[in-house]
């Protein structure tokens, strides 16, 4: 028996373009889907991927070492929790493969007098070379210069410094609670101001060399925390078990190592948003399939005489059904390409752009810059335009059940 | 004798992709009111084209077609779409009846189109024109559930019930067997006859045109002749 | 003469009759139409049930618990009040609230002192917001405090002690009865201490109140503060259905010549309403995708009518029919199509907010103890709504019939002898 050929995709193509406005339509449903669902995770990647890079370079890092018991007590940031003999610990972590950095910092609540008036900031004592990259307190310089390690010299959050009353040059004095919770004191230079866009930190931010923050809390060689950051941040989580393993012997009272994947708030806030987005992913593409149904069962109907032809000339049932199947497929392929152009598009013009949430991310206390960049990935295309594609075959399986049920003489004779 | 229609060197070409296409070429004609006119000739002859003309439905490429007092040449779409609601019936091959209507429905909409408003008004103009044409008992069944005759008359009786100047019929037999065709060509005479509605209808069928008073024979888009007669009649 | 009666045109009923009937002729086709529009429309009717639900929720909590509808300042306070200063407070307490309390829509008024202060149970210490109340008759009539009490009591007249948010006592976890030392500086920049029994603790779910505010009686709070008759604020609760812009003006107009700042809560809370409004926003951007999916639906099956029935158009206009009558039907078919599944869509969506109206969602479950943003208690609940509810729904209408504009266009400016000869 000779093979058969049935030009299958040709023939679709074919078919799709006899109502071209029709297919076009049709098309732009599975569009809007591809198009909402190659966005979507480039937004959601977009605020997450900025918000937990911004979490981790600030505050977290992709896994932090702390005294055991500190979490439970973070918001007092008790520096009586604290990590002696920090370098140990710092080689120990570097020691392994895949970790970019680590670095140790101390962070206090200290109370600064200025020139008229005193009030509460957050002291974050810094290995200042090694954050260029992290914290990067560099970059948040908006006027004179980082402290030097070894000097008594401050960087000053600038909106603190405005309601300190102080600027470049002046002498503040910092009030804290030290490691064996006595008072310490230390009267620092105010070498420059930082800026870094988020009113909170500038709020209630100084930044002094780690050594000078040590001595302020009367921590010498140790610090309160230390960030592990990694190549690989979703390897995190392995990693904060072997350093809680490691390093829990080499402090007495025990550490506590947590990846930023960890963070309650994180975690829920990702489990949510994932949620969130399988449940408009579904409705979505259900909605794209039942308007290609819809569209599909017409074509099949208007083609019953043609189907019977076919039939009579020794199309079989399979065929037909393989060749509505390839009609979806020619409708799910336009709209997967065109949606995936469009939403890439409008992802990437955004990620030029970017979108201002300034007004509103004021109200919810998170480390936000105000700008929010979606984060395009060709991953997030292909899964969209292949999703979009197979609900498309999906959506073309009952009008080519439809179209297989008719029998020739059926068929031919309406 | 008062003239219901007149068509002037009337010309139509249709232009299909490049190519013209001269589906009446020069036809003059004076339809007489009262007329129970056959328009006779082959597939492809121009019938067609010509009761589109002669039903303002579409209008001449060059001559003139005046309906009553008027000629449809400049006319908007929405003027001549007036015009065809007060002054002309239309009975189709295919008999499109609105499938969705019953039949009292369908022969009803005509009326409704002119605005009579009066409901009561209107069921007895329908009913009247049912018992008519013989439908009495099927007011209420809707199109598809009727045989082609019976279409063709709901047909029939939607084209009649405004009182149209002229009713023009396109191989109103076309799509029935020829002993139904004898009875829907009895009854438009009849109709013709009894209201004096002036009757053009196109045919291709030897024996439907004998019913005709008047047969204008096209070809090719032309008149090819144009002879009165008796009119065959089965008086029952 | 009346529309009915105008030639050339159908009337509205007769129009409804014929597109409805075609609905019916292609009811497979109608039903997914209307399951296409009835998610969108689910959807729709659901977020912004939820929308308003949480927001009116969290205008209520704001102004039970923290703003009230609005609040008098000394001229300076407002712009500073994120330092909580004690600059700028108001004196001659009783004679501004008596004349605040002329103004037509005010309910009643309470004076309170708010202070930074910390608070420490001997080994840790934080920062916080004190908050001096009056207790003997005015606060509770202005802020509903006693109803956020989860445990221990409200505080009696005269009694030292103070009412803790809950945040506060699991961060330092305490329960009634233990003891905490409030640390404050006065306005001349002494410390002072002062140990005080935790009398109750205060759940409110908004997060400023719970983890970061502790409430003592007026008298504590200026024995600690070294205050004379002085408060830093004069909150201002209005009447039930009272104008709140009208009765905001008004209160304006009465204290503004005599040196004093008036505030209301939208004011105060200007960033939470840049949020809310954000997050509808984002929520709009969001539905109209699935609006978007519905509309393509319904110009898609209008499309396959008209073309279906080209002959039939044909036909219509051929009686006499105008193209105007021709886009009206399928303007009403597209509609009628909406309007259908926007029924369906409506009512799913009114058992499920029904359903979050009376038992809510878990917020808790969902986020943990994570600031949302919004500030709600444990479990937001949705607006039951039926005009916003109706509204929608004829909504959809209206927006299904705009979908059904180009394929009826398109059918109309057919020439109907083309139409007619349509296969
Ligand atoms: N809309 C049109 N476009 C192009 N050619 C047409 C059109 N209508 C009719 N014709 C052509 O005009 C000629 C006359 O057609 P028609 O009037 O339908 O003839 P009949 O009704 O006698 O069969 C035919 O050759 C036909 O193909
Ligand atoms: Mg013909």
């Amino acid at each position: 028996m000779p093979r058969r050929r049935i030009p299958l995709l040709r023939l679709a193509w074919r078919n799709t373009r006899r109502h071209m406005r029709r297919t076009l339509l049709t098309v732009t449903a599975v569009t809007v889907a591809v198009a909402a669902l190659t966005y979507g995770p480039a937004h959601v990647t977009g605020i997450l991927g900025d918000f937990l890079d911004s979490y981790a370079r600030t505050e977290s890092g992709h896994v932090r070492i702390r005294r055991d018991g500190y979490t439970a007590r973070e918001r007092f940031m008790p520096v009586y929790l604290n990590l002696p003999r920090v370098d140990e610990l710092v080689a120990a972590a570097r020691a392994h493969a895949g970790v970019e950095e680590v670095l140790p910092r101390i962070k206090a609540p200290v109370l600064v007098d200025g020139a008229g008036s005193n009030r509460g900031g957050l002291l974050l004592g810094l290995d200042l070379e090694r954050e260029t990259g992290y914290l990067d307190p560099a970059a948040m310089v908006a006027e004179g210069r980082l402290p030097d390690p070894g000097s008594a010299e401050i960087l000053v959050g600038r909106l603190f410094a405005e309601k300190l009353q102080v600027s470049v040059g002046d002498t503040v004095v910092l009030l804290a609670q030290t490691a064996y919770r006595s008072l310490g004191g230390l009267s620092a230079v105010v070498t420059g101001l930082a800026a870094s866009g988020m009113a909170q930190f500038d709020n209630t931010i100084l930044i002094a060399p780690l050594d000078q923050a040590q001595e302020l809390v009367d921590l010498l060689g140790g610090s309160t925390e230390i960030l592990v950051f990694m190549d690989d941040p979703e390897a995190a989580r392995a990693l904060a078990r072997v350093l809680q393993e490691e390093l829990d012997p080499l402090v007495p009272g025990g550490v506590e190592a947590r990846s930023w994947k960890d963070e309650g708030m994180l975690a829920s806030m990702m489990q949510v948003a994932e949620a969130a987005f399988g449940v408009i992913l579904f409705i979505m593409l259900l909605m794209a399939a039942l308007i290609i149904v819809n569209t599909m069962l017409m074509s099949v109907m208007e083609r019953t005489q043609e189907f019977g032809m076919q039939a009579a000339l020794g199309m079989r049932r399979g065929d037909i059904v393989a060749l509505v199947l390839a009609e979806g497929l020619v409708i799910g392929m336009m709209g997967a390409v065109a949606g995936g152009v469009l939403g890439s598009g409008f992802a990437l013009w955004l990620e030029r752009t970017g979108i201002d949430i300034q007004s509103a991310a004021k109200a919810i206390d998170l480390p936000f810059q105000g700008v929010m960049y979606p984060d395009w990935q060709l991953r997030f295309v292909i899964a969209a335009a292949a999703l979009g594609m197979v609900t498309a075959v999906i959506a073309a399986l009952y009008p080519a059940w439809r179209a297989a049920r008719l029998t020739p003489a059926e068929a031919l004779r309406t | 004798m008062t003239v219901a229609a007149k068509l002037e060197e009337v010309r139509k070409i249709y232009r299909t992709g490049g190519v013209e296409v001269h589906a009446v070429r020069g036809v003059s004609l004076e339809i007489e009111s009262g007329a129970f006119l056959s328009i006779a000739g082959p597939s492809g002859s121009g019938k067609t084209t010509l009761l589109n003309l002669l039903g303002a439905l579409d209008t001449p490429s060059a001559g003139t077609v005046r309906i009553g007092d008027r000629t449809t040449q400049g006319l908007s779409a929405r003027t001549l779409a007036d015009f065809r609601n007060t002054h002309l019936g239309f009975v189709f091959q295919t008999f499109n009846l609105i499938p969705v209507l019953t039949v009292r429905e369908n022969v009803e909409f005509p009326l409704q189109l002119q605005g009579v408003a009066e409901r009561g008004e209107r069921r007895r103009r329908v009913d009247e024109l049912l018992g008519e044409v013989g439908l009495h008992g099927l007011a209420e069944r809707r199109p598809g559930e009727l045989s082609g005759g019976q279409q063709q008359r709901v047909a029939i009786a939607r084209a009649l019930v405004k009182n149209p100047t002229l009713v023009l019929a396109d191989e109103p037999t076309a799509n029935i067997d020829s002993e139904t065709a004898l009875e829907i060509m009895r009854l438009m005479q009849q109709m013709n006859e009894r209201r004096g509605t002036t009757f053009v209808f196109s045919t291709h069928d030897p024996l439907v045109m004998r019913h005709a008073t008047r047969l204008v024979r096209l070809l090719d888009g032309q008149v090819a002749s144009d002879e009165r007669q008796g009119g065959l009649r089965h008086d029952t | 003469m009346t529309p009915e009666t105008l030639p050339g045109r159908l009337g509205w009923l007769a129009t409804l009759r014929l597109a409805w009937r075609n609905l019916r002729r292609n009811k497979r086709r109608t039903w997914i139409t209307a399951v296409t529009v009835s998610l969108a429309v689910l959807l729709l009717q659901l977020s912004i049930a939820v929308m308003i639900g949480v927001e009116r929720q969290s205008y209520d909590n704001l102004i039970n618990y923290q703003t009230a509808h609005a609040k008098l300042y000394a001229a300076g306070y407002f712009e500073n009040r994120e330092e909580l200063p004690l600059d700028y407070t108001l004196t001659d307490l009783e004679a501004l609230q008596a004349s605040v309390q002329q103004v037509s829509g005010v309910a009643a008024t309470t004076p309170r002192l708010a202070f930074q202060a910390s608070l420490s149970d001997g080994v840790d210490q934080v920062a916080c917001f004190g908050t001096g109340i009056q207790l003997a008759g005015s606060d509770t009539e202005v802020f509903r405090i006693p109803q956020a009490i989860v445990a221990g009591e409200y505080l009696r007249p005269g009694e030292e002690g103070m009412l803790l948010g809950s945040g506060l006592a699991e961060l330092f976890d305490a329960e009634v009865g233990d003891w905490l030392t409030v640390l404050t500086k006065t306005r001349d920049g002494a410390y002072e201490a002062l140990d005080l029994p935790i009398v109750g603790i205060v759940g409110t779910g908004n997060p400023v109140i719970d983890r970061n505010t502790f409430l003592v009686s007026l008298e504590t709070a200026r024995y600690m503060l070294d205050l004379q008759e002085e408060a830093t604020e004069v909150a201002v609760r209005f009447s039930l259905g009272a104008r709140e812009m009208a009765t905001l003006r008004a209160l304006v107009e009465r204290v503004e010549q005599l040196g004093y700042e008036v505030k209301g809560w939208r004011e105060a809370e200007a960033d939470f309403l840049a949020f809310a409004a954000m997050k509808r926003l984002g929520s709009v951007a969001m539905l109209s995708i699935f609006v978007v999916l519905a509309l393509v639906g319904v110009t898609n099956t209008v499309l396959m009518a008209a073309f279906e029935r080209t002959r039939e158009v044909g036909m219509l206009m051929a009686m006499g029919l105008r193209g105007g009558g021709v886009r009206k039907l399928f303007l009403t078919e597209g509609a009628l199509a909406g309007l259908l599944g926007g029924a369906v869509g409506s009512l799913l969506a009114l058992v499920l907010i029904a359903y979050l109206a009376s038992v809510g969602i878990n917020i808790t479950a969902l986020y943990g103890e994570m600031d949302i943003g919004y500030p709600v208690k444990d479990r937001m609940y949705a607006a039951l709504e039926p005009l916003t509810l109706v509204v929608v729904w004829l909504a959809t209408g209206l927006a299904a019939a705009a979908a059904s504009l180009y394929p009826a266009a398109r059918a109309s400016r057919r020439p109907p002898v083309e139409a007619l000869r349509h296969a």
